[in-house]
């Protein structure tokens, strides 16, 4: 379930519903929804681009702003085709790892209500490993301007082709629960480090979520288990080199070739409409040459009328993944340290949002990213092959404007 | 520094453990088309069902909520049932919409909302009213 045709999913749903009259509540409908995002983000760094998960390089050492990188354009198709069935289908526009603005169909699924408790869903879906997962493109349902990437990027949850039961429970009036359990695959293309083009990421994984609703108060936790594959002709260029000089099974070891991971997230959010608390935990393994990471924020906003200032604290950091006792001869431990990016780094971020409209939002946000002294960060470029040594701060201001129609 | 911030995280999640929602004081009508008030619906659970977060029985009927598209009524209605604005209503909605786990009740005229719950048994809305509220929620029960 991989290649969509985006024309023959609109007609089809087209054929199986209509524009039916509104008042008639039982005949199947269909309905034009869309959201999008226009904004501008600038970058005080001349060492480093700044990177939104799988889209194309945002300001810093190529342009010192850039209106592409939080800039995009969604649209929805929902068809009602009855009481316990509907269909979705969700194409999103954005500056992607390619350069392109080809639209990406996030969404393609059917729904089917079981029953008041039970629904099952087969498609194309996102998994909901971490609060914004599902509406990560969708500003205006978010407090920030971006998702933090230190949460984050580490539990990546793009979309996923496959199944999902999800089971609903009421252990009172005030207490919810919400049990999803998934299967299926994922594919997507990232910027090619070092180089320009990019590079696939292939997983087939599970996962399971647990929603718990007590009042105002969120929590989620999630788990993601799968195998993962990542190709990139310097790695390639690696491995064969290590094959050659007798070291093929290490580089079959720490090769990113249908490799397991695991990907877990703890969520709370505290949301009495003053008040916006939300606090997320990511952490990342995986049997290759990766090394596992964290990734914690806390966020608090205060909604005064139609402002809300808020703030972000957030920090990720890697730790060994035990992948070091496999390094026996000198060859593979250089090729080790070589992979090994220590990407640590914290966040600070002040933001203030203004509700322009019922529909609409603008938010103006200032980030401070900390390096540490040892951080070593890649940068990607189209032209440039290097590596920063990265010891200093970097300030990044980003006005956006969210809307929904 | 791992240390650091997973205390950051546990102070969020007491944070978020320990703080208290306040309610409105004025209570909300709910009545039958015939004016018989219903007890048996609560504010909160006025609030769940136009939020889609429960369904709601009531003398055996699975409540379905139309809401309406006045602006004034429509804010509020939802600043006093469940504290929230409009535009709160409205990302409330796109998280849940663009993740496709759930849709809007349907958003008809007050004339629209009124005939509907008129003529379909179970149909809840609310309409302008004269009270403190300015507001009053009507159900369509079974007779």
């Amino acid at each position: 379930m991989k290649s969509y045709s985006i024309t023959g999913v609109m007609l089809l749903l087209f054929a199986v519903g209509s524009f039916a009259d509104e008042k008639d509540l039982s005949a199947p409908s269909v309905s034009l929804r869309g959201f999008g995002s226009l904004g501008i983000a600038c970058s005080s760094s001349d060492q480093i681009n700044f990177i939104r998960d799988v889209r194309a390089e945002g300001p810093g050492r190529t342009r010192s702003c850039d209106t592409q990188m939080d800039s995009n354009l969604g649209i929805q198709l929902d068809a009602s085709l009855s009481n316990q069935l509907q269909a979705t289908f969700q194409s999103v526009f954005y500056h992607r790892a390619d350069n392109s603005f080809k639209p990406e169909v996030t969404l393609a699924n059917m729904n089917w209500n079981i029953s008041e408790n039970y629904n099952l869903r087969i498609g194309r879906m996102q998994s909901p490993v971490l609060l914004a997962s599902e509406y990560r493109n969708t500003g205006f349902a978010q407090p920030w301007a971006r998702p933090p990437r230190e949460v984050y990027d580490i539990a990546f949850s793009y979309h996923i082709d496959g199944i999902e039961l999800n089971r609903k429970f009421s252990p009172s009036n005030d207490w919810r629960l919400n049990l999803s359990i998934g299967a299926g695959s994922s594919g997507y293309a990232i910027p090619r480090f070092y180089e320009s083009g990019t590079d696939d990421v292939d997983a087939d994984f599970f996962y399971g979520a647990l929603r718990s609703d007590f009042g105002n108060l969120r929590i989620l936790t999630s788990y993601v288990r799968g195998d993962v594959s990542y190709s990139n002709p310097s790695l390639d260029d690696l491995y064969d080199t290590l094959t050659l000089f007798g070291s093929s099974k290490f580089a079959k070891k720490i090769a990113i070739d249908d490799k397991s991971f695991g990907v877990g997230g703890i969520s709370a959010q505290y949301d009495d409409n003053n008040w916006l608390i939300q606090s997320e935990y990511a952490f990342r393994h995986s049997d290759t040459f990766l090394r596992d990471q964290l990734g914690a924020y806390l966020l608090v906003g205060k909604r005064m009328g139609a402002w809300m200032p808020y703030a972000v604290v957030g920090g990720k950091w890697s730790e060994s993944s035990g992948i070091e006792k496999y390094a026996k001869t000198p060859l593979e431990k250089i090729a080790l340290e070589q992979l090994h990016a220590l990407d640590s780094r914290k966040i600070v971020s002040l933001g203030l949002s203004h509700n322009v409209t019922d529909k609409s939002v603008i938010k103006i946000q200032l980030d401070r990213l900390f390096y540490s002294d040892s951080a070593r960060e890649a940068f990607r470029t189209s032209s440039r092959r290097e590596t920063a040594i990265h010891g200093e701060n970097t300030n990044m201001l980003s006005v956006v404007f969210d809307f929904i129609f | 520094m791992v240390v650091r911030f997973r205390t950051l995280f546990l102070t969020g999640i007491v944070a978020c453990l320990s703080l208290e929602s306040a309610k409105a004081d004025i209570p909300l009508e709910v009545v039958t088309l015939s004016g018989i008030p219903v007890s048996s619906l609560s504010r909160q659970d006025v609030a769940d069902l136009f939020l889609g977060r429960r369904q709601i029985t009531l003398s055996g009927q699975t409540l379905k909520p139309v809401d309406v598209s006045d602006p004034s009524l429509r804010d509020n209605f939802y600043s006093q049932v469940a504290g929230m604005t409009s535009v709160m209503v409205n990302a409330y909605w796109a998280r849940i919409v663009f993740s496709a786990r759930g849709r809007p009740p349907p958003i008809l005229s007050v004339t629209q909302a009124q005939a509907m719950v008129v003529s379909n048994v179970g149909f809840v809305t609310y309409l302008p009213d004269k009270g403190p509220l300015g507001f009053k929620v009507v159900v369509r029960l079974a007779e």
